[in-house]
């Protein structure tokens, strides 16, 4: 799913050699290290990744990889459930990764507007109810 | 009884006289205290090349000119590749060391350093913590080493309430029971785990690794792990002693039951907190003190601190392959227990063991 969704946004997932069977795979710092990759997208299923994501750029060791030295460390969103997981918000999340991945081709990522629009068209959420309740859950590095 | 070693003990015997036996001997213990040096060069050969090998900047070896010049092979070496090989010297020598000890206080060759309900306890502390507390590595280790101790408390005092058999029939049957205990509870957490997060935790968890370690955890577990290396090495030579019967041994001038807790309770102290920290890492403590009587001989003098350096090496190589041979990690328990129960047999079905002394 997470290797989909790179390649959707016009990324290059460094990982494919490792994860050919499907499923979790563990690597260590070193193997990112030598991947070197230009952008680092963290997902965390219990908080906000976007608190790990910080945490990791005040790591001496995170620090010197080019990624985090070029501040590009993000935090995947999530509102109740991550965007990167395989229920309809992975849209939102393919819009997302997209922007962060190509700025400069996507011109920009409305969080609010796209979600008020997403839970409108697919659940019938009116956006007062939206604002209140699913707004507040929003986790990850969007403004 | 036609083995090779019955007829070695009877040529010896009938070929020389009692101070050609003594000189024997004295030649074996050189030869062992020869080999223990030898161990212990080659585990300080090892751990340092060690720190060249992983992923970064190429798979397999870094070169140490690269080191000069290059800050994040710098900062890989001295944050990640250190404490880990540290943690995994440690790892082994507790492990190594354990597993003798309790192989000669049971006097049984099949007991590992888990056993007594260690093992099962502290998988049943870190799968509970990951479920019920998160997964924050302190919380993990904290629980698992309370739960390894627990399982160690509850075989001694199940132990004791039994009324039946010897001592050793009584221990090995709490710590059976304790262990099945433990393992039914991490069966009904994984059962309750959610399979998203917390289910690849605990099993990656179970199949026991090293690569979360930071130097935290080294300096956690040393004080504890050092300590409790340091009793067994004291007491190195009673352990002799212990292996013998009851009554000869008590004969022999030593307090069975109060040295044989201390030992005891050492080894399972040492285990337990390098498994709480490393997961579940099998057949170190099971297949090392087998080959390093093999090496040096069955005198606890010299193979207990054998069993300790065999230990550190074994597990340094093979978390060596762990983080370095593809690009993912391999478990370590799956290393260990691959190699060792490989090299059990080996050992099993190679040279049967010569008698000495």
């Amino acid at each position: 799913m997470q290797t989909r969704l790179v390649e959707m946004s016009g990324g290059t997932p460094v990982w494919t050699d490792v994860a050919d069977s499907g499923g979790w795979t563990v690597v260590n710092l070193e193997q990112i290290a030598a991947w070197d990759p230009d952008v680092i997208v963290i997902v965390h299923y219990r908080g906000d990744s976007s608190e790990i994501a910080a945490s990791l750029v005040e790591n001496a060791t995170w620090q010197q990889l080019r990624a985090v030295q070029e501040g590009r460390i993000y935090g995947f969103p999530a509102d109740f459930y991550s965007w990167d997981q395989p229920d309809v918000r992975w849209t939102l999340g393919l819009r997302w990764l997209a922007n962060t991945l190509h700025p400069d081709r996507m011109g920009g990522f409305d969080v609010v507007a796209e979600m008020q629009r997403f839970y409108a068209d697919l659940y019938g959420l009116d956006a007062a109810t939206v604002e209140t309740t699913i707004l507040p859950a929003l986790q990850g590095s969007v403004e | 009884m036609s083995t090779p070693s019955s007829t070695v003990a009877a040529e010896a015997r009938a070929s020389v006289s009692p101070i050609g036996a003594l000189d024997q001997v004295q030649a074996l213990r050189r030869q062992g205290q020869r080999r223990l040096w030898l161990l212990a060069a080659l585990l300080i050969a090892v751990t340092s090349a060690s720190l060249f090998i992983g992923r970064y900047p190429r798979p397999y070896w870094m070169s140490p000119w690269v080191l000069g010049e290059d800050a994040m092979a710098q900062q890989i070496v001295w944050a990640l590749r250190m404490p880990r090989v540290l943690m995994a010297v440690l790892l082994g020598a507790a492990l190594g060391g354990a597993g003798i000890t309790l192989q000669m206080i049971f006097r049984n060759p099949l007991v590992e350093p888990g056993f007594l309900g260690v093992s099962q306890g502290a998988a049943f502390g870190a799968a509970f913590s990951i479920v019920f507390l998160g997964s924050a590595s302190l919380y993990v280790q904290g629980l698992a080493m309370l739960f390894a101790f627990a399982g160690l408390g509850l075989s001694y005092f199940l132990a004791q309430r039994l009324r039946y058999g010897g001592w050793v029939l009584r221990l090995v049957l709490a710590g059976v029971a304790v262990s099945a205990i433990f393992s039914a509870g991490v069966g009904l957490l994984k059962y309750l785990a959610d399979p998203l997060t917390e289910l690849p935790e605990i099993t990656y968890w179970l199949l026991g690794g090293l690569w979360s370690v930071t130097w935290r955890d080294p300096l956690l577990v040393a004080p504890v792990v050092l300590s409790s290396l340091t009793v067994l090495l004291l007491m190195r030579w009673r352990l002799n002693l212990l292996a013998l019967n009851e009554e000869t041994s008590h004969s022999l001038g030593v307090r069975p039951v109060f040295e044989r807790a201390l030992m005891l309770t050492a080894a399972v102290a040492a285990t337990a907190s390098v498994v709480a920290i490393a997961g579940i890492v099998g057949w170190v403590g099971l297949l090392v003190p087998h080959i390093v009587r093999r090496l040096v001989g069955a005198n606890t003098q010299l193979s207990l601190p054998a069993a300790m350096l065999g230990g550190a090496l074994f597990v340094v190589l093979c978390d060596d392959l762990a983080r370095s041979m593809t690009a993912g990690e391999i478990p370590l328990g799956i290393l260990t227990s691959l190699l060792g129960a490989a090299g059990f047999l080996f050992v099993l079905a190679g040279n049967p063991i010569r008698t000495r002394e």
